[in-house]
């Protein structure tokens, strides 16, 4: 028992650490925690590449507010989503959808590491079977030179 | 050889099928060209509820079977200044028509600014504070000034985002009537 007993603690820390890390992993439901996650996902309609979390400007602030309010409403998040990109088109979402054109934007990156990948294994391939750099006649006869010189 | 052909083929046709996708979504399509928020979409107008400067709450839903005018300005906004003139001649000619009524909603200023304005510039069309921005949102405004014409069947008839004449006004009315 006393042999099992360091194995027998190492896997009760393993089991609480995983515990731990999946408990704070679960995403809040709380409005504010939901708001805060599509403040992220949207982006604000009057700045150059900015989202609703990191903008400052007067339409940003009042979205914040208007998402909290939705939620307090009951609203749900793809419900609040489809509402800001009804009238502000799709451009609202930072974050490409998963339908239609939009699944290119997540496709492509995918095809292109599978290909990328496909294409690096090729060409490993084929360097390691071409020969290697052989020595010529005369780098032997420099070779020999120098060991004559320095035996 | 054949094998790299093949594959360079393959990136080819995929670069290719991209571009397709590409140009199918984006041809025709001028980006600098604002192609408004409504047209075309078979929806209401959306509701509003501003206060106006007696205090009271004024609804789009109070307006119903008009031809509503809305423009969402700032005292601030030059180019608002500047339309103003535009305004007072539209709203002057037909004010007195039983179905139609203008309101400017306040986007981002203040309740002294927009009062000081409307009384040195004589506005007398109705002029509302939307509280939370929530009729800016609605209407997917993104600057100053923006005007909507809203037709007695609820819909939005026409739409500008920037300083409009009396005759883009005009348009914009007879559109929302049907009369275009």
């Amino acid at each position: 028992m006393r042999k099992w007993a360091p194995w027998l603690a190492l896997v009760a820390v393993v089991v609480v650490a995983l515990g731990v890390l999946i408990a704070r992993s679960e995403p809040s439901n709380s409005i504010e925690a939901r708001a805060k996650r599509l403040e992220k996902e949207l982006a604000c309609p009057v700045c150059v590449g900015e989202s609703l979390a990191e903008s400052n400007a007067p339409e940003a602030r009042a979205m914040r507010a208007d998402i909290r309010d939705r939620m307090e409403d009951g609203q749900t998040d793809s419900q609040i989503v489809a509402a800001y990109v009804s009238v502000y088109g799709e451009d609202i979402k930072l974050k490409p959808g998963d339908d239609g054109f939009a699944l290119v934007a997540w496709g492509v990156p995918v095809v292109a590491l599978i290909v990328g990948a496909g294409l690096l294994t090729l060409a490993f391939r084929r360097w390691s079977r071409e020969p290697r750099l052989a020595a010529t006649a005369d780098d032997e006869v420099v070779v020999a030179r120098e060991r004559q010189d320095h035996p | 050889m054949t094998r790299v052909r093949g594959i360079a083929l393959a990136v080819a046709a995929v670069l290719v099928g991209l571009g397709i996708i590409l140009a199918m979504n984006t041809s025709g399509a001028d980006p600098n060209v604002d192609k408004g928020r409504f047209a075309g979409r078979d929806v209401l107008a959306p509701e509003f509820t501003v206060q106006t400067l007696d205090g009271e709450e004024l609804a789009l839903a109070d307006l119903a079977g008009k031809t509503v005018v809305v423009n969402f300005w700032n005292s601030w906004c030059v180019p608002c200044i500047k339309e103003a003139p535009a305004l007072q001649e539209f709203y002057d000619r037909h004010k007195d028509e039983p179905d139609f009524a203008m309101v400017g909603i306040v986007r981002d200023d203040t309740e002294s600014a927009i009062r000081d304005y409307v009384e040195r510039e004589d506005v007398d069309w109705t002029i509302g504070f939307d509280p939370g921005s929530k009729a800016a949102l609605a209407y997917g405004t993104t600057g100053q000034p923006e005007t909507f014409v809203i037709g007695p069947d609820g819909r939005v008839g026409g739409e500008q985002f920037s300083e409009a004449s009396v005759d883009d006004l005009e348009l914009m009315l007879r559109a929302a009537r049907g009369q275009l």
